[in-house]
């Protein structure tokens, strides 16, 4: 077993003996359908948690598992360090999987021309295949996103080497396009699971899979069990695939969580307070709790702070301040609503309107892993424009802490960035110009085009210099719900998957052990919060049903009672 | 007037309201009720808090005081310091820590208040520790909250440059912060990174300055003694002995250089802002030097050297400084 950083596994053979038993039966079979899994991530807990979702889906669906893992060059060098291909494919198999192919083996060869013969549940995918129907441009959108994280840029350039990188990534596009289409349309796929619904490698597979009107199911890197649903009679024509989710989870919001807002208010302020300490953070927030924690109190210890961070940063404590929170430049482009090209021209005219705004501050901060997106040093690039506005003001974002920001910041800018449900749940405005799986849920202001959010930005820094609320109480509220949601409402805890922090190594190898061999697997929320998802096509996964009436939602959850 | 957000909403039903220090009080674990903020730095189990990035703020609740309030910080540098240094480089757990200074800006209310120049940790497992006062009017602490910044001068004048420790607040604890009612003058206070006798700290050659906090108000006398050895100590071991002949004639030409010496150059520079100059002192009767700092200087390095009769300075010298007038360590 090789040596991967965090993941030096003891017992692992002997648990993918176990898993193997556990899901022999636990599940049941349908050699004339399939599920379709994706496996192309380094990270165990991924594949683990795409896995169990299928096998969940099993149990309602019987179906054979049909695995599409692997990874090119380009993902070695760029996204991943430790990729095991030997490794997942075990795990693969230990819970069930029938078939399991390298599609990235497959598509290379196929570009280079090479002959193979790979029969994948009775298609041959390495003979002729047809070619996909998705529609042009979103196929060259996501071509275009897949060479500009492979590149590391906001955008390609059209130069020779930004040229020869798209033709490649067109190439081996066209392919990945031909085999999900090829399986799709000659298998009866139940559904396809997968991580990503982004790139060449995981997008088109998603892009097949609702045009051959196949459900999603989208678990997520993070938390316990978090799956998004994807279906594709409820699919925006002509827009991204994360689009109907948004809306979706609005209404899913609005009827089942803001419906049991008395209910779950206490819920939500804890949620919130444990938030603030850092605790129960989603995987990609900023770590280190000595320096992401908020420990405000209130206005009081805000202004204090804030006259220490402005003397640091060099803003004016005493005029509002408006913090431009910049994206990872590359990462997945296009993949839903934005009013800008992308990520990096929101930004880019976000510095141009401040430049003519010095009756308030403007902090941009860089995204903290934006070395790992970005290989032009944007933000200095953009920065370095600026210069000659001392009311623009260009940092590290880890250079400032927490408590120092949430002082600072009277206005959160971003596209889709956690950042703008953080913020207004301690009362804090937020404009998007993107749409989130939350910016439907009532909490920010969304931007639909370029013209509008300058319209909005220009009210809401008069609303700022006015001393107007721009962020209501049921604002406020509803941003905390929308926090108790997404770390409790639809985070499945189920010994099966375990929390996400618990990390790749053998105490997470160990404990799943210990659960297949010694824990009866009736009532696990994996099996019961997947088979309401699936039965009602809900959004989203959730730890109990929240269509119950009040009553029995409060047994379910378990409420403090007075 | 500070910008105050109409809409802000921190507080949460279960935020604890937490017992303010009282003044006289002290803080001098993490789990103090009056320790309400930390960035940069984690609650100590037995000290109040460590360091553990460059730029640090603590925040402490306290009753607001109708009169000045003297705050005492104990800084400390141990063996802790230098393994939580380690870490922070992913050395190994035995890897050396350059025997270097730790040096520290302090900002009290988001205004520098002080610098201190560390010891290193020393190498018999004990402590070493350096205390600093610094004086705070009642309306400072508007809302209650002290705030305490740490961090490190971005530029040091050259000859301190090497013997500071890069990245040395990592590890840096923040022993105890107590609270006093201010009742005597507030003397100025200094640091050279090395351990003193009763008021005179010595000031190597190497780096040759040493760190000083002017007092508040009035002016602030820093004394200056070339470090001289009438008598040498009796040699000890084979060592000693084959060098104590080349030792007694350095000895010698100190003594001589001394005495020819009747001016010192005192290099001054501001640690806020940079600025420099140069004080001249003459030699006192008792074979002293003065220089005088001006309570609105703020913390400055400095650094001494012999002005010869005959033009050029020595800086082959080791020092011994105190402040005029400082409470005793």
């Amino acid at each position: 077993m090789p040596d991967h950083p965090g993941r030096e596994l003891t017992n692992f053979r002997s648990f993918c003996d176990i898993a193997s038993g556990f899901w022999d039966t636990n599940v049941r079979r349908d050699p004339s359908r399939v599920i379709l899994v994706e496996a192309m991530s380094q990270d165990l807990r991924v594949t683990l948690r795409n896995l169990s979702v299928a096998n969940a889906l099993r149990r309602i669906e019987p179906a054979e598992l049909v695995v599409f893992g692997g990874a090119d060059d380009d993902w070695n060098e760029v996204v991943w360090s430790y990729f095991d291909l030997d490794e997942i494919e075990q795990l693969c198999r230990a819970y069930g999987a029938r078939h399991f192919f390298d599609v990235h083996r497959v598509v290379d060869d196929r570009v280079a021309g090479r002959r193979f013969s790979l029969d994948v549940a009775g298609i041959d995918l390495g003979g002729p295949l047809p070619d996909s129907v998705l529609d042009p441009l979103r196929f060259e959108q996501i071509v275009d996103a897949t060479s500009c994280r492979m590149a590391k840029v906001a955008r390609l350039d059209g130069g020779p080497e930004h040229t020869r990188r798209r033709a490649r990534d067109l190439a081996r596009s066209t392919e990945f396009a031909r085999v999900y289409d090829a399986l799709l349309s000659e298998l009866d796929v139940v559904a396809v699971v997968s991580s990503h619904v982004d790139y060449n490698n995981f997008g088109l597979a998603v892009e097949a899979a609702v045009r051959h009107d196949v459900p999603v199911l989208f678990p997520q890197s993070t938390g316990g069990l978090k799956v998004y649903g994807l279906y594709p009679e409820r699919q925006r024509p002509g827009s991204p695939v994360r689009a109907g989710l948004t809306e979706e989870l609005g209404q899913f919001f609005e009827h089942h969580v803001w419906e049991h807002r008395d209910l779950l208010r206490r819920s939500a302020d804890l949620t919130t307070y444990r938030s603030k300490a850092m605790l129960g953070r989603p995987s990609w927030w900023r770590p280190g709790r000595s320096f992401s924690s908020v420990e405000l109190r209130g206005p009081d210890d805000r202004a204090d702070v804030r006259k220490v961070a402005a003397a640091r940063t060099g803003l004016d404590p005493d005029k509002p301040v408006v913090t431009v929170f910049n994206h990872a430049v590359s990462d997945a482009l296009g993949t839903n609503v934005e009013a800008f090209p992308d990520l990096g021209a929101w930004f880019e005219a976000t510095a141009e309107i401040a430049r003519d705004r010095d009756d308030v501050n403007w902090l941009f901060l860089d995204h903290p892993s934006q070395s790992l997106y970005d290989a032009t040093a944007f933000f200095a690039q953009v920065a370095a424009r600026h210069t000659d506005r001392p009311h623009l003001v260009f940092m590290r974002s880890m250079d400032l802490s927490k408590n120092s920001l949430i002082s600072l910041t009277d206005l959160v800018l971003t596209v889709r960035g956690s950042v703008s449900n953080e913020y207004p749940a301690l009362g804090i405005p937020a404009i998007q110009t993107g749409w989130s799986e939350w910016s439907a849920c009532g909490f920010t202001t969304v931007a639909d085009s370029p013209d509008d959010y300058a319209k909005l930005l220009d009210d809401h820094i008069t609303g700022l210099h006015d001393g107007d609320r721009m962020v209501t109480p049921e604002q406020v509220e509803r941003a905390r719900l929308w926090t108790w949601f997404y770390r409790a409402g639809s985070d499945v805890p189920s010994g099966l998957v375990q929390p996400w922090q618990l990390g790749q190594g053998d105490s997470l190898i160990d404990l799943l052990s210990v659960q297949m061999l010694h824990v009866e697997s009736d009532a696990d929320p994996l099996f019961s919060s997947l088979h309401r998802m699936w039965t009602r096509r809900d959004p989203v996964a959730t730890r109990v049903d929240l269509a119950a009436p009040t009553e029995r939602l409060a047994v379910d959850l378990g409420v403090v009672t007075r | 007037m500070t910008y105050q957000l109409a809409s802000l909403d921190l507080a949460t039903d279960f935020d604890r309201p937490l017992a303010p220090l009282t003044v006289p009080g002290k803080a001098v674990k993490g789990d103090s009720a009056g320790l309400v903020l930390l960035d940069g730095a984690a609650r100590g189990a037995y000290r109040l808090a460590r360091l553990v990035r460059q730029e640090a703020l603590l925040g402490l609740s306290v009753t607001r005081p109708d009169l000045p309030v003297d705050v005492h910080l104990v800084l400390v540098v141990d063996a802790f310091s230098d393994d939580m240094w380690r870490r922070s480089r992913d050395l190994e757990e035995d890897a050396v820590v350059p025997r270097r200074h730790r040096l520290a800006r302090v900002s009290v209310q988001g205004r520098q208040r002080a610098a201190v120049l560390l010891e290193p940790a020393p190498l018999d497992g004990s402590v070493a520790s350096q205390r600093l006062t610094v004086r705070v009017r009642p309306e400072e602490l508007g809302s209650g909250l002290l705030t305490l910044g740490f961090d490190v001068p971005r530029e040091v004048p050259s000859w301190l440059g090497g013997a500071v420790l890069e990245d040395g607040l990592t590890g840096v604890c923040i022993a105890r912060v107590s609270l006093e009612p201010a009742t005597e003058t507030l003397t100025g206070s200094l640091s050279t990174g090395f351990a003193g006798s009763k008021r005179r700290r010595l000031v190597p050659r190497y780096p040759g300055g040493f760190v000083v906090n002017p007092a508040p108000a009035g002016r602030t006398d820093v004394v200056l003694r070339p470090r001289v050895l009438e008598q040498r100590p009796r040699p000890v071991g084979r060592r000693a002995l084959a060098r104590e002949p080349l030792a007694r004639v350095r000895d010698g030409a100190a003594r001589v250089r001394v005495r020819r010496h009747v001016r010192a150059v005192t290099e001054v520079v501001s640690v806020t802002s940079g600025r420099r100059r140069q004080v001249l002192s003459d030699a006192r009767p008792d074979g002293t030097f003065v220089v005088a700092l001006e309570p609105g200087e703020g913390p400055v390095y400095a650094r001494p050297r012999l002005l010869r009769t005959s033009g050029g300075e020595s800086r082959m010298q080791d020092w011994y400084c105190w402040v005029d007038g400082s409470v005793s360590d």
